[in-house]
């Protein structure tokens, strides 16, 4: 549901790429007789990507070449994510034990806490160095394959690192940032894998299922169309911005790009990693309030603050041990902010664009200051759940397990907001002219 | 919650015609006699079954304000069907309805499916237009109409499956391009829930496959 709805924010040129990835992929699958099982369901071929097919398919002998460069790719992949688990394991967590202890000695809990959250990053980051020179000189093998195929390969290497889990290619689609796999892909992924290998036991198999579902949830809280129509604002002020642009030459061409590059610079997106974790439903009443009050408008932030006091009521008052059902509500709670995060800018992008006379800078001082609000929204509460589970268990490898899912799926929901705030630019944009 | 498709609707119409409050009635099956002025755009979904197939329709309500009309005109491209909604206590919202109608028309795929709702059918006593007048102006539109009532529910069911309906029958016809997602039309995803344990199962088969 997710994969097909994310699929309508992409620009018409994006989607085509898309097709063709996707027609590629159906491809591969077939040929290699991969068990996915087809429905009815599945989109039927457009002539359009029976093109693609076969320019990108030349003939059967290079057909033959391509799929055993598949498979190499495959094999690749698979060294790719060992690596990657590798680098998980050897992450250094901090012991929830210890975390706790140190929170109620000391009220700093803050800096403890974007510690749990940087190290992960900081210390994967150094690994994926590593990995991606084992990666290359893996690569260098396959060239003794034909320079042909390792061009063919490159394009593919991406289809099947997306193949081998259909959820990343899904998620991959809606960021839309890029068609390479950010971190948090790689890691999900790895993730994934890991369960795989423990697939033995039922409570990985849950949380596996667990693991799915923040897109899931955030397309049920309908974060995904308030995207959908922020990306529909975010294109039509493109191209209004174009309309305006096209007439003018020379001098006034330049001042006018000006104006759009400073707008542009207006909007630099706070960084993730420096933001708080200490909201709470009162500070967050307040701090949104804050961020909008040089607007000529009111945004009703009501039912994100009532979804905080809701998270914080409930995670005072759940006396169960029941770790697992912890990690579930803090899924859904990421995915439910999120959402509501997403709501907040479309809604914000509608009325700024109703207006008659605009004020860019405010504007863009609003949009990043929410921005950075909602990155700390999203840390706070992770770190909350994550410490609940700490505080009933804190050595058992599960419960470390489903800390670093909440902080995984944090930073999806961060990514989210990320992306919304990049459509918002162009809106900006727009009232300076 | 998979499904075999996914309509995007649009819900047009003057301010105060009863938009939303037909939303309600469809997707929460209440009424709210005090509604709030909707901003930009809201959404609505709810799952329907047609011809044995689950169907989830995707509803952008829309605000009838002048003030938001170029934005709310923006969402009716890739919409597959319309709710263009007067009120018949108030004849100036069916004297806007030609208005409507050619925006609607120019901003939208030229297969949209297009039902006219004379809303607010309960309040008999102070109508102002007849529910001739409401079909006359269909016939001559190629529309479907309906009277409607959000407050009793009169017709809302029906004015929203019936519009599935016909989209549906058009899809069946081939007249429209399902792989063209402006159309307004998404199949569903193959991918199960995540809590069925066949989900699981096909995603680590793929997985195999390729190590």
């Amino acid at each position: 549901m997710a994969e097909s709805d994310s699929e309508a924010f992409e620009s018409a040129d994006e989607e085509v790429i898309e097709k063709k990835e996707n027609d590629q992929q159906k491809k591969i699958k077939k040929e290699e007789q991969t068990q996915v099982t087809k429905t009815n369901d599945e989109p039927i071929k457009s002539p359009a990507s029976d093109d693609t097919q076969q320019s990108s398919w030349r003939s059967w002998s290079a057909f033959g070449m391509l799929k055993s460069a598949s498979q190499n790719v495959a094999s690749l992949t698979t060294h790719v994510s060992q690596s990657i688990s590798t680098a998980i394991e050897s992450i250094n967590i901090p012991d929830p034990e210890e975390m706790a202890k140190i929170n109620a000695n000391n009220e700093a809990k803050t800096s403890t806490e974007d510690e749990s959250q940087k190290t992960p990053n900081e210390e994967s980051g150094f690994k994926l160095n590593s990995l991606l020179s084992n990666v290359s000189s893996i690569s260098s093998k396959v060239v003794s394959g034909g320079l042909d195929t390792l061009e063919e390969l490159g394009k593919k290497t991406i289809t099947i690192i997306q193949e081998t889990d259909p959820n990343i290619a899904s998620k991959l689609r809606s960021m839309n940032v890029s068609n390479k796999p950010n971190l948090s892909d790689l890691l999900k992924e790895a993730k994934e894998r890991e369960d795989d290998e423990l697939s033995g036991s039922s409570q990985s198999k849950d949380l596996k299922n667990q693991t799915v579902s923040f897109e899931h949830l955030l397309d049920e809280y309908k974060g995904l169309v308030y995207l959908e129509a922020l990306e529909i604002q975010s294109n039509q002020s493109k191209l209004k911005i174009e309309v305006l642009l096209k007439p003018l030459t020379g001098k006034a061409l330049a001042e006018m790009q000006e104006t759009l590059t400073e707008v542009e610079e207006l909007c630099e997106l706070p960084d993730a990693d420096n933001f708080d974790s200490d909201l709470t439903s009162i500070t967050l009443e307040s701090k949104l309030k804050k961020a909008i009050e040089d607007l000529s408008i009111e945004v009703n932030f009501t039912e994100i603050i009532n979804c905080a006091k809701e998270l914080d009521q409930w995670i005072t008052n759940y006396n169960d041990n029941d770790t697992q059902r912890i990690y579930a509500k803090s899924i859904e709670a990421l995915a439910k902010l999120c959402a509501l995060a997403l709501n907040n800018y479309q809604k914000l992008a509608e009325l700024l664009l109703s207006l008659s006379h605009r004020s860019t800078a405010d504007e863009a001082d609003s949009v990043s200051q929410l921005c950075g609000i909602y990155f700390s929204l999203f840390n706070t509460y992770a770190g909350n759940y994550s410490e609940k589970i700490s505080q009933i268990n804190s050595t058992s490898d599960e419960s470390k397990k489903l800390s670093t899912n909440i902080f995984l799926e944090c930073s999806n929901a961060t990514s989210y907001v990320k992306k919304a705030f990049q459509l918002f630019i162009p809106i900006l944009q727009l009232g300076a002219l | 919650m998979s499904y075999a498709y996914l309509f995007k609707y649009i819900v047009i119409g003057d301010t105060g015609v009863g938009k939303s409050c037909l939303l309600l009635q469809f997707t929460d099956k209440r009424f709210q006699p005090v509604h709030d002025l909707t901003i930009g755009v809201e959404f609505g979904a709810r799952m329907i079954t047609i011809d044995g197939k689950q169907i989830k329709l995707q509803i952008w309500d829309t605000a009838g304000q002048e003030a938001f009309r170029s934005i709310t005109r923006s969402y009716y491209r890739g919409a597959a069907g319309a709710l263009l909604v007067y009120d018949i206590t108030r004849r100036e919202t069916f004297n806007h309805l030609t208005t409507w109608l050619e925006d609607a028309r120019q901003h939208s795929n030229s297969n949209m499916v297009i039902m006219l709702l004379g809303n607010k059918s309960d309040l008999e006593s102070r109508r102002e237009v007849k529910k001739e007048e409401g079909e006359a102006f269909a016939r001559e539109h190629g529309l479907v109409f309906m009277e409607t009532s959000a407050r009793t529910a009169a017709n809302v069911e029906e004015a929203f499956i019936q519009t599935a309906k016909e989209i549906y029958e058009k899809i069946q016809e081939g007249v429209f391009d399902i792989n063209n997602e402006a159309n307004g039309i998404k199949i569903g995803t193959v991918s199960t829930p995540p809590t069925s344990p066949i989900g699981s199962n096909v995603s680590g088969q793929s997985s195999n496959s390729c190590c």
